[in-house]
């Protein structure tokens, strides 16, 4: 289930790691890290706005703000994707908070599908249009937890590297919320 | 109620790829880089001053305790108070880039003092001291920031042309904070042809060709020879050709002849060649033209094609 794009071997990770450490001497080479995630961080940031060029704009910040903070950047287990979608994921709210208008959410219809099966509902018309209602009336936190965890396939541990919390506390949140959605479907069934 | 976007049409990663701008970010970095610099001189300062301005108050009131002890004591302290309040006069010097923008009444090339600049705003500074430098470009060191102690710096935003006076020349910072010169564009040197010899043995071909002029025509008895003697077959010397002509080829200095005579008609590339004589004559001519324009070249305004970035002219 989990999505390999965002998984780096040992020898990768390391790599990287000498890669951070030249880019905190030099901003310069910072590029190469620039290179590798601006795709990444791009499809994150557009998948939850309705706009290429505000997905642009937070891009520029995210890695301006990477940039200014690449200094105390020291891996601790946290990967330095993960610790770029940390970035990111604290611009979209920053953002949401100043123009909530801006938050879409981007689903096709497999995700419908299989979030159906994670639900244990069948994925009926009126179905949808309930799991429509439900995900948009959720926090924006839970709603990212959902979007992380179930569209992105991104694994718990990923997850709370993102969101700064543990990756049992992760778990817990992605869980109450599936309930949380599920109860919608009782009540409105 | 938040947007839904039902299969959306996925992005391409071409045209995520038109978003992409680093070397803005990099900008954007290195200019927050310098202010956060200058914040932290001025930090630095103000506890400097603030610390002085403590222990010249201390020093104040000691005096004041003191005042009713001997004169000669209270002498001394004075002296010593006066030495701090000139310390605490010195302030930093203001230094910030100003911008210039050409006009009918504004010309950038006297405020930069360059002879030509392409762009039509530009900034600048003129320092003065070593201080002004480490205020201002902050990252630069020892032999570069004397390099522009009391110098005109200015940095442009685009692809510009500069063209400044022979005798100076153009540097730029370079990222790693480092003044380099600057690879000027060369100018465009005149073909002068330089005469060749006809050399004993050789085969050649006389001929004055009527209407064409060339460096050499002025001399007498010019012979052709070709670039390549296996073009020269005996046709050349045993027809009899009813008409000839030159033309300049593609090649500077190589001429393409024609010859005809009925339905023949070949064709070499050669070049002019002269007689020891002649050739010596057009040599020494050739040696005092290319001595002018050298002389010429040696105080020819030096030309540039510069992109983005901080110059100076020395």
């Amino acid at each position: 289930m989990v999505n390999k794009e965002f998984h780096k071997t040992k020898v990768e990770i390391e790599k990287e790691l000498q890669e951070i450490e030249l880019a905190k001497k030099d901003p310069r080479r910072f590029g190469v890290l620039y290179d590798r995630y601006h795709e990444q961080i791009f499809r994150y940031l557009y998948a939850r706005v309705d706009n290429k060029h505000l997905a642009s704009d937070l891009v520029s910040q995210v890695f301006y703000k990477a940039m200014l903070n690449i200094e105390n950047y020291t891996f601790k287990g946290v990967p330095f994707a993960s610790w770029l979608y940390r970035i990111a994921f604290n611009e979209m709210n920053m953002q949401f908070r100043k123009d909530a208008k801006n938050r879409t959410i981007n689903i096709d219809s497999i995700q419908i599908e299989s979030f159906f099966e994670e639900l244990e509902e069948d994925d009926s018309k009126q179905h949808e249009q309930t799991l429509m209602k439900a995900l948009s009336e959720l926090s924006d936190e839970r709603l990212s937890l959902i979007e992380m965890r179930f569209f992105e396939k991104r694994s718990f541990k990923e997850i709370a590297e993102i969101t700064g919390v543990t990756e049992n506390n992760a778990k817990v949140k992605v869980y109450r919320t599936i309930d949380k959605i599920k109860k919608n479907f009782n009540i409105r069934a | 109620m938040r947007d839904f976007n039902v299969n959306r049409e996925p992005i391409s990663s071409e045209e995520i790829s038109t978003f992409k701008d680093f070397k803005s970010i990099l900008r954007k970095h290195a200019q927050t880089t310098e202010d956060l610099a200058k914040i932290k001189n001025v930090e630095g300062s103000s506890r400097f001053y603030w610390g002085l301005g403590g222990a010249l108050s201390a020093i104040a009131i000691i005096s004041i305790m003191l005042l009713s002890n001997t004169d000669e004591e209270v002498s001394d302290l004075s002296t010593n108070s006066v030495l701090i309040v000139n310390e605490v006069k010195e302030v930093l010097p203001e230094i910030k880039w100003e911008t210039v923008i050409r006009t009918p009444k504004v010309s950038l090339e006297d405020a930069l003092k360059l002879n030509i600049i392409s762009a039509d705003r530009v900034d600048f500074v003129k320092f003065s001291s070593k201080k002004e430098v480490s205020i201002l470009l902050p990252k630069l060191k020892g032999v570069d920031v004397d390099f522009i102690k009391e110098s005109l710096v200015f940095r442009i935003e685009n692809e510009e042309s500069i063209e400044i006076s022979n005798a100076n020349t153009l540097y730029q910072l370079t990222d790693s904070n480092e003044w380099i010169k600057v690879d000027y564009t060369p100018n465009d040197i005149p073909f002068i042809e330089k005469p060749r010899l006809l050399k004993p043995g050789t085969p050649a071909i006389q001929m004055d060709f009527e209407g064409f002029s060339s460096e050499f025509t002025k001399f007498e008895e010019v012979f052709w020879q070709p670039v390549d003697f296996k073009d020269l077959d005996e046709k050349y010397f045993t027809v009899q050709w009813d008409d000839a002509s030159v033309e300049k080829s593609n090649v500077n200095g190589v001429y393409k002849l024609s010859f005809r005579s009925g339905e023949i008609e070949q064709h070499f590339n050669g070049y002019p060649v002269l007689q020891k004589v002649e050739y010596e004559k057009a040599i020494k001519l050739y040696k005092t033209r290319l001595m002018s324009i050298q002389e010429k070249l040696m105080i020819a305004p030096k030309n540039y094609i510069v992109s983005k970035g901080v110059f100076t002219v020395k």
